[in-house]
């Protein structure tokens, strides 16, 4: 098990990202995550380590938010930044970003940028923010978001314009606020 | 956004995202160059979407740090309370692990050939088929330790260090090159 706890510990933030980005951050994400590390161990069998790990498990939390967000009936809320959370719902997400400290180095200029940024991904139709968030968040190069989505290298690039361009419509201005930083 | 960038562009949208990412070759990146020096609504894209990436690998990074993406222990706790009550999961251990390996190393191999001998020397036939349960089916939890064994120096997500605001600026001035 100890294996298992590793790649979990490995992979989580990772996957925890992908997974709230493209559920926008909805309650149920934490539970989702949790089904695909379990999707993950339990068909390990189907992982022929042709590929990593790390793409093999990104195909697997696209997948599983993709089928889950077809069959939700529901519309998230855009701005999920005011969603209670916490144990007694007390809290938003915004409120929790603003009283937490990840250290100086990973602090953003300002959390209206972080806010900005993340609003304009999830306003994303979920194909465009899947190859975004692997790609521009996740940093991951066009042949590993190509093989975590199971798309083909020409896909990716036409979805990564096409959202990149869609995102420049809501963050035109961000340009002036990186330079003058 | 600035109102003299185009919606559509020259229809190179996907030049001018790789070129961001850095992903022409020589000769494409040359092209993509020569064309946003005389193109200033696809030199603004570029700029703009060179920014976005920027603040996006700034964003990711930034969030896998925060609180509630690296304190995942409950979220492990659940995931290994799920598996423990699985056969294939509650009784890996050890040898068992090593010997119910799908994909044996030659060394493996020969260790659970030695086993089976001394087994069947020892303890006689019933030990022996008692054994031969460590060969099939492969234990998923087998499968983990030893991908975990084979591949875990695999190098860890990279933050994501992105461009920072200089090299944009350094970027923007060469758009200014004749």
């Amino acid at each position: 098990m100890k294996a298992a706890e590793e790649l979990f510990r490995r992979y989580h933030a990772p996957v925890r990202q992908l997974v709230g980005r493209m559920l926008r951050q909805a309650p149920e994400t934490e539970d989702l995550v949790q089904e695909v590390f379990l999707k993950a161990f339990r068909g390990i069998h189907g992982f022929k380590g042709e590929s990593s790990f790390k793409t093999w498990i990104y195909q697997i939390a696209t997948n599983t938010c993709l089928n889950h967000l077809a069959k939700a009936e529901r519309k998230y809320a855009h701005d999920a930044l005011e969603q209670p959370i916490g144990p007694d719902g007390e809290l938003t997400l915004a409120d929790r970003l603003a009283s937490s400290k990840p250290g100086p180095e990973a602090t953003l200029e300002t959390r209206e940028v972080y806010e900005r940024v993340v609003s304009a991904i999830d306003r994303l139709s979920p194909e465009f923010r899947a190859v975004v968030v692997l790609r521009d968040l996740q940093d991951l190069s066009y042949e590993e978001v190509a093989e975590s989505l199971g798309l083909n290298l020409g896909t990716v690039k036409s979805r990564l314009a096409r959202g990149r361009r869609q995102l420049q419509k809501w963050l035109g201005d961000l340009r002036e606020r990186v330079e003058g930083a | 956004m600035r109102e003299n960038t185009t919606e559509a562009g020259c229809g190179l949208d996907e030049a001018i995202a790789a070129l961001v990412d850095g992903m022409l070759d020589a000769r494409a990146e040359g092209e993509a160059w020569r064309h946003l020096r005389a193109c200033e609504p696809c030199r603004e894209s570029a700029l703009d979407w060179l920014a976005m990436r920027h603040a996006c690998l700034r964003v990711g990074a930034y969030e896998r740090r925060l609180p509630g993406f690296a304190a995942a222990d409950e979220t492990w706790c659940a995931v290994a309370r799920a598996l423990a009550r699985e056969p294939g999961w509650a009784q890996a251990s050890g040898r068992i692990v090593a010997f119910r390996a799908r994909r044996r190393t030659p060394w493996g191999w020969a260790a659970a050939a030695a086993v089976v001998v001394v087994t069947a020397a020892s303890a006689g036939p019933s030990a022996v088929r008692l054994a031969s349960g460590w060969w099939a089916p492969a234990a998923p939890v087998a499968e983990i330790e030893l991908y975990w064994h084979q591949h875990g120096a695999y190098a860890n997500d990279a933050a994501g260090g992105g461009l920072l605001a200089p090299e944009i600026r350094a970027v923007e001035a060469g758009f200014q090159q004749p």
